[in-house]
């Protein structure tokens, strides 16, 4: 009798092991890593729409595809691959330390491109922001051409967010669908406008 | 017995001594000729971890006026012209921050600036002087050192070491990847060329 117990309380403690390194694994495995528990919030929207995140408003009003762009400073650069060109409209919506549009970038696929500093007051990457009142301008985007024209580029996504690092906080989120516009021999850009839509 | 008797101490060094003793025999102590760093020709690429670099040629100048980059009084620019291409995922800024990894580095050259960065990077087409590589798209740029007017002249031979560093992984105190130290991953022999003022070059 007592022999039985004793084999019973043996099943029970090797179960109940068990049963703890089930949950074990499930906590480990579950438990968000660094990336996700620091990503940013990303906040969906339309072309054409007004995208509003914590601290940003954004409105993306057209993409275009060229060979070369020609900027209203004059700047025209050439590049090996082709220019995505997006009229966007930013602005602040809270008074943070200087902002900025530090993080402007096209990800298509598991690659991202970053909005081109080469046009300088051309473009308005990595422009001074304010609270309320609008950049509307052009940001242009280097990228091979043979990604433009990919499966993938048809599912692209323009990102947006003030100051460089995005992390814990809004990131705007576009989709964009590079693969249906036509690649123009040559663009060009209007000049960016503060306090206008 | 003898084996009861002894240290456990006296046992270890022992086998230590055996062990090493025997390293030495079969070539322990003998020594290892360094990896020779390969060398690689102008216009050959060198595709390191995330930049592949393809060096053109080496010249001196007085300045580039138009993109404001002037050397201060005294001293001239040494430039390395090179293709890159950034091969990672993400835009790759190029260093010109002393430690960053996928750049060059001209030996044997006494720089003005304490740095042994680039004073500037200029992108050929357009002379835009911050520069983001994007992935896949090859670039055209100038890598920019101030050097004393008297450091170096036309027809010297420079020695230029392209310097590279691996990914290790994801670093878990900081956020981002983690990369090894920077290692000279091969070098380049040019003859430098003089471009006088540059007017025309």
């Amino acid at each position: 009798m007592t022999r039985t117990t004793m084999n019973w309380r043996h099943v029970a403690n090797g179960a109940g092991l068990v049963v703890i390194l089930v949950i074990a694994g499930l906590v480990a495995h579950s438990t968000p890593s660094i990336a996700e528990k620091q990503a940013p919030i990303a906040v969906r929207g339309e072309l054409g729409e007004p995208v509003a995140g914590r601290n940003i408003l954004a409105t993306v009003d057209a993409v275009r595809v060229a060979r070369s762009v020609e900027a209203s400073n004059g700047w025209a650069g050439g590049t090996a691959g082709v220019w995505v060109v997006v009229d966007v409209s930013v602005e602040a919506r809270v008074d943070g330390l200087d902002p900025t549009l530090g993080y402007a970038r096209l990800r298509v696929g598991e690659t991202t491109f970053s909005a081109s500093t080469r046009p300088g007051d051309g473009s308005i990457a990595e422009r001074g922001m304010t609270v309320g009142i609008a950049w509307t301008g052009p940001l242009m985007f280097e990228l091979p051409l043979d990604v433009v024209s990919s499966p993938a580029a048809a599912n692209a996504e323009l990102q947006l967010a003030l100051d460089s690092d995005p992390r814990v906080d809004s990131l705007l989120v576009i989709p964009v669908d590079l693969r249906a516009l036509d690649v123009d021999e040559s663009i060009e850009t209007d000049r960016p406008v503060w306090g206008a839509r | 017995m003898l084996y009861d008797r002894l240290p456990t101490k006296w046992l270890i060094t022992g086998i230590s001594a055996v062990l090493l003793g025997l390293s030495a025999v079969l070539g322990g102590l003998d020594d290892v000729a360094p990896t020779p760093i390969p060398r690689v020709e102008a216009g050959q690429p060198f595709a390191g971890e995330r930049l592949t670099v393809t060096a053109e040629r080496a010249a001196l100048i007085d300045g580039f006026p138009e993109q404001g980059v002037m050397p201060a009084d005294g001293n001239r620019l040494l430039v390395v012209v090179a293709t890159v291409e950034n091969t990672s995922n993400d835009p790759l800024r190029l260093a010109t921050l002393t430690g960053d990894a996928d750049t060059m580095l001209p030996v044997d050259v006494d720089f003005a600036a304490e740095s042994s960065a680039p004073t500037a990077v200029l992108v050929f087409d357009d002379g835009s002087t911050v520069s983001t590589v994007q992935p896949g798209v090859p670039v055209e740029v100038a890598f920019v050192w101030e050097v004393a007017a008297h450091e170096l002249s036309g027809g010297d031979e420079l020695r230029v070491d392209l310097l590279d560093r691996t990914y290790q992984g994801e670093a878990t105190v900081y956020f981002g990847d983690r990369f090894s130290d920077d290692f000279v991953a091969g070098y380049l022999a040019f003859t430098i060329d003089d471009l006088g003022a540059g007017s025309d070059g």
